[in-house]
């Protein structure tokens, strides 16, 4: 069954849980462990390229470049800094795991229990400056306040995007971002990404169709040429990472500001996809990377 | 849904600022579900022209606020960037402080809470750059209208509950043609649950005396807007001057989307005309304001009639929806 969503439909919060958790079309991933051959024999080989020591992450925005511009190379790099808009997935994150645990029943009183609460555990943090609490530790009053709007906003936007008490048992809102690290170059890591990580209603029965995992992806501004193969990596990883039988079956990708979806049925064509995307994006980037240097070196 | 303005101004207590936030429930009209649909057809019909006009892989056109109420160069809003105007460090300063005082409930030291607020959303350095710019009078002055400034907004601004689930900086675009033209927004507050059946949401725009054009047709740019991307109207729009500790708020009609329409399409054939305009897309949310629109006599001003394009039909955007249903 492939979900659809009416765009007449309100509240868009029903119409998009139902398309996060309807019944899964089949089993979809049997391709996936010669996709994880292809893809770990492929990095194997690009790891060479890589300088010695450096690391390398692949997340939606290097898949995002990669595929926008594959001769790019890699986006200049800045040392991470928190600002309002750094912080705000984190704080609003956690407030939203909050009020679905019931512990707050409203964003903006989550986020404020939330910034508390990691002020309060920075003071025992000796020595880890760069942690999220210990920078709001240091804020002024203003910056803070800055901060916990920006985390409200972005609290509320995915609070209101699911219609909570429809959710199955054992969905997790945000939880770790789930890591892959190829077993022939353990230097390049995959990271796969998503705000609620939940599970399909059972099918019909037949082989496959039984529950499986369903993750929705919160997105800023509007979706792209990129954004299905972005919402696959975290499909991807999850492939690759949990034992088979777990398989996701969707990916759903939400852009409030413009409130548009995409609903990516997660299937063999689709992993095998996404780890050629994968690849590519790490030939580019090693390939600019190579450029640049050349450029730097005349 | 389609019905008369109503125009309230208020200048009394929190407590009447609340009362004309919130309306009357029982009065919020229907939530027409084919409104959203009409209007995004209608948009797309009279953008398509414009995008196939555009030459290929140029960037993406990006109409907002300022575009559509008809902005001048001379009235753009803060956007953090280089060479500000006091308006704008007005504004840049007192819109950070009422976002804290929705936030937190208070404002501690106005100009201080203010820079530290700024400095943490990526427009502190141009402001302190200005405020260093000036002389210690100057600035002891801006001081001081600011102190004044933040204690009458505390005093006249309601404290929300938090089941009105408040949001403040919310980005509203709306990609058209297959996002070769953008409409794009920033409403200062947002105020109210997603609609289920009525309409249920209130946008609140703080001014500062910055925002150029006329600021009724921003605002009914910015519901247009909500409209599209929810899919329900909001229930009305607010402007809240903080100068001033007033709010003047008005229902949303289904004319008046109507008419903003008309209005944006209108714009942008004249945009198209001028050859001007043109701006990256905005995939992301930018932290700072989309840049700075191009010149445009206010709509309605001669120079604005004389370009209008003849497949934009001004007077009848009722007949308009009304074929569309059919």
């Amino acid at each position: 069954m492939r979900p659809v969503l009416s765009p007449m439909r309100l509240p868009k919060a029903r119409t998009l849980t139902e398309a996060l958790t309807a019944p899964a079309d089949g089993p979809g991933g049997e391709l996936v462990p010669a996709v994880a051959v292809r893809l770990t024999e492929a990095l194997g080989r690009l790891e060479n390229q890589l300088p010695g020591g450096d690391r390398l992450r692949v997340d939606e925005y290097l898949l995002a470049t990669a595929v926008e511009d594959p001769r790019a190379g890699p986006p200049p790099s800045e040392p991470f800094r928190w600002s309002a808009r750094t912080a705000r997935r984190s704080i609003g994150i956690a407030a939203v795991r909050a009020c679905h645990h019931g512990l707050h029943r409203t964003p903006a009183e989550a986020v404020a229990g939330v910034l508390e609460q990691l002020v309060e555990d920075s003071r025992g943090e000796a020595g880890r400056g760069g942690s999220l609490g210990r920078w709001l530790a240091g804020l002024p009053t203003g910056a803070r306040a800055a901060v916990q709007a920006e985390a409200v906003t972005w609290a509320t936007r995915l609070h209101v995007s699911l219609d909570w008490g429809a959710l199955p048992h054992g969905t997790v809102v945000g939880g770790r971002d789930q890591w892959w690290d190829c077993p022939w170059a353990r230097r390049i890591g995959l990271r796969g990404r998503a705000e609620v990580r939940t599970w399909t209603a059972d099918g019909t029965g037949g082989p496959g169709t039984g529950r499986r995992p369903a993750l929705f992806c919160l997105r800023p501004g509007m979706p792209g040429p990129t954004s299905r193969t972005e919402l696959a990596l975290p499909a991807l990883v999850s492939s690759l990472v949990v034992p088979a039988g777990a398989l996701p079956a969707r990916v759903v990708g939400w852009w409030p500001s413009c409130g548009r979806a995409v609903v990516l049925e997660v299937d063999g064509e689709v992993l095998a996809r996404a780890a050629a995307s994968v690849v590519a994006a790490v030939t580019g980037h090693l390939d600019g990377r190579s450029v640049r240097e050349a450029a730097v070196s005349r | 849904m389609a019905g008369t303005d109503t125009h309230r101004r208020e200048e009394t207590s929190a407590a009447a600022l609340l009362e004309v936030l919130r309306g009357e429930p029982a009065r919020r009209p229907r939530v027409d579900p084919g409104l959203a649909g009409g209007l995004r057809e209608w948009l797309e019909d009279e953008m398509a022209p414009v995008a196939a006009g555009r030459p290929a892989g140029s960037p993406a056109l990006t109409v907002d606020r300022r575009l559509v109420a008809g902005a001048t160069a001379a009235e753009e809003p803060p956007g953090g960037g280089p060479g500000l105007r006091l308006n704008q460090v007005r504004g840049l300063l007192l819109g950070t402080l009422f976002r804290q005082l929705v936030t937190t409930g208070r404002i501690g030291h106005p100009l201080e809470d203010a820079l530290a607020g700024l400095s943490v959303t990526g427009r502190g350095e141009a402001v302190s750059a200005f405020l260093a710019s000036r002389s210690a009078a100057e600035r002891s002055r801006l001081r001081r209208e600011l102190a004044d400034q933040a204690a009458r907004m505390a005093r006249r601004w309601p404290s929300l509950t938090p089941f009105w689930l408040p949001r403040t900086g919310e980005h509203l675009t709306v990609p058209l043609a297959g996002g070769r033209i953008v409409l794009s927004g920033l409403v200062d507050l947002l105020i109210g649950a997603p609609a289920n059946g009525r309409a249920s949401v209130c946008l609140v725009e703080v001014s500062a005396g910055t925002h150029g054009g006329d600021r009724r047709l921003g605002l009914r740019f910015l519901a247009l807007l909500e409209t599209l991307r929810s899919g329900a109207a909001p229930a009305r729009v607010a402007t809240f001057d903080a100068m001033a500790g007033e709010l003047e708020a008005e229902e949303v009609t289904e004319t008046a989307l109507c008419q903003t329409v008309d209005l944006v399409v209108h714009q942008v054939h004249r945009t198209r005309q001028a050859g001007h305009r043109t701006a990256p897309a905005h995939r992301g949310e930018a932290g700072d304001p989309p840049p700075p629109s191009a010149p445009s006599p206010s709509p309605g001003s001669p120079a604005s009639s004389a370009s209008q394009t003849p497949e934009t039909d001004r007077r009848s955007p009722g007949r308009r929806m009304e074929r569309r249903a059919a």
